[in-house]
């Protein structure tokens, strides 16, 4: 498994792993990147490289999560960071799943129990992922925020934000499940497949993305909470 | 078999409240009747596994459903208003509901244990139960007391279907067992269940 450094050409990254373009732009950065490297590109668009790489080698490669390197980041790189990632779920991936579902309902007019069901069940995963994207964004940066800059903040804990940390991908997997293991029906392959692949790309992204929230953001609030004595 | 529950009373109390019972357990079809004469208009049932529960202080004439019991799987159980000792077939106005249930539940699963349609095979018996209760959104409690286990057994049910399955949420084990049919979505929206 290739480890990027920051003297290596920035297309390589895409062409070794063509899944961290969407990676990529939540950096601001998006092609045409002639044959700079890592470092000239980050230099120029003002991005702490060693944050950079630091996140590109870790969706890259499941086996590799530098945490003590990652902790030492200030937690305002990796909010922003998150906050951008929530976008491309909001914006890009949940309508397009959407889509998908809506094509495979439409060609599938005769047999649409099943596929009906997927889609309620699917609606109740967004709305959990949704409802637990708008308490990050909401409550829990900003209170790391606070915590940050000395200000006084609201009663929230972090601690109340592990408990609401629920296994949303646990509804993720069974949803792939069921169209992979349970379903009774032949659909469209085209549509289904897509339809799939998405999920499979989506779970991976969120996955290294709860990886960063738990292992990275948790602890370093408790930290700040500490010296805060709260 | 298709199964089918007809309470027999003149009590609008008593008809509604077994009616509403039955229903936050199963979506099985259940047919209210005042009269017993009434009972002629499903005489051309046939080949359904049904359950009368027989409100004692409305009269019936064992006559009226013969032909039922003919054509189908008939089991009466009686409903008394007042305690006695008569403990079998026989439910009391005083019942906890969980009581009444596993009532039920015992004599159609002692029914259709050789015409069970398991239309899925990994799953056991049991399991199959525990799923289909989980399923209309009952608790690991609720579903213990009506089969009559611990829920330490129940938990372990729940393992073993996610281990089978693959699936680990409840809604999604939901989906699953209308998915095979396991449930009887007829009178039920999915919509509630999920």
């Amino acid at each position: 498994m290739i480890h990027f450094t920051e003297k290596d050409l920035f297309v390589d990254i895409i062409t070794e792993n063509y899944n961290l373009l969407p990676v990529i732009n939540r950096f601001g950065l998006h092609p045409g990147f002639s044959d700079s490297s890592i470092e000239e590109i980050c230099k120029s668009a003002n991005i702490d490289i060693a944050f950079f790489l630091a996140v590109i080698n870790t969706y890259n490669n499941d086996k590799y999560f530098p945490r003590d390197e990652l902790i030492n980041f200030s937690p305002l790189l990796i909010i922003n960071y998150l906050k951008n990632t929530h976008k491309y779920y909001i914006n890009y991936i949940l309508p397009k799943l959407d889509n998908l579902l809506n094509c495979l309902i439409e060609k599938h007019k005769h047999s649409t129990t099943e596929l009906h069901l997927l889609k309620l069940f699917y609606n109740k995963y967004k709305t959990e992922l949704l409802h637990h994207i708008n308490e990050e964004e909401e409550k829990t940066f900003p209170y790391i925020l606070n915590l940050l800059n000395n200000k006084s903040n609201t009663k929230y804990n972090i601690h109340e934000f592990e408990e609401e940390h629920t296994n949303v991908d646990e509804k993720l997997n069974d949803l792939k499940l069921l169209i992979l293991k349970h379903i009774n029906i032949k659909l469209e392959n085209e549509t289904i497949n897509e339809f799939l692949m998405t999920l499979f790309r989506f779970e991976k992204d969120i996955n290294n993305h709860a990886r960063i929230e738990d292992n990275i953001l948790i602890p370093q609030t408790r930290n700040l909470e500490k010296k805060q004595n709260r | 078999m298709k199964q089918i529950i007809f309470v027999i009373s003149r009590s609008d109390i008593i008809c509604e409240g077994i009616k509403e019972i039955i229903q936050s357990w199963k979506s099985i079809k259940t047919i209210l009747i005042k009269e017993y004469t009434h009972i002629e208009e499903f005489e051309h049932f046939f080949n359904y596994n049904i359950l009368i529960i027989h409100d004692t202080a409305t009269f019936l004439d064992k006559d009226a459903i013969l032909s039922l019991h003919k054509n189908n799987n008939v089991n009466i159980l009686q409903l008394h208003r007042k305690k006695n000792n008569d403990n079998t077939k026989s439910i009391f106005l005083d019942d906890e509901k969980q009581s009444i249930l596993r009532f039920i539940n015992n004599i159609f699963t002692s029914n259709t244990n050789e015409e069970k349609e398991i239309r899925n095979n990994i799953l056991s018996e049991r399991e199959i139960q525990v799923l289909e209760l989980l399923a209309h959104g009952n608790s690991n409690k609720t579903i213990a007391d009506i089969l009559n286990i611990s829920t330490h057994t129940v938990i372990s049910h729940r393992k073993n279907i996610s281990v089978k399955t693959g699936i680990r949420s409840a809604s999604g084990l939901t989906v699953f067992a209308i998915m095979n049919n396991l449930i009887n979505t007829e009178n039920i929206d999915p919509v509630d269940l999920i």
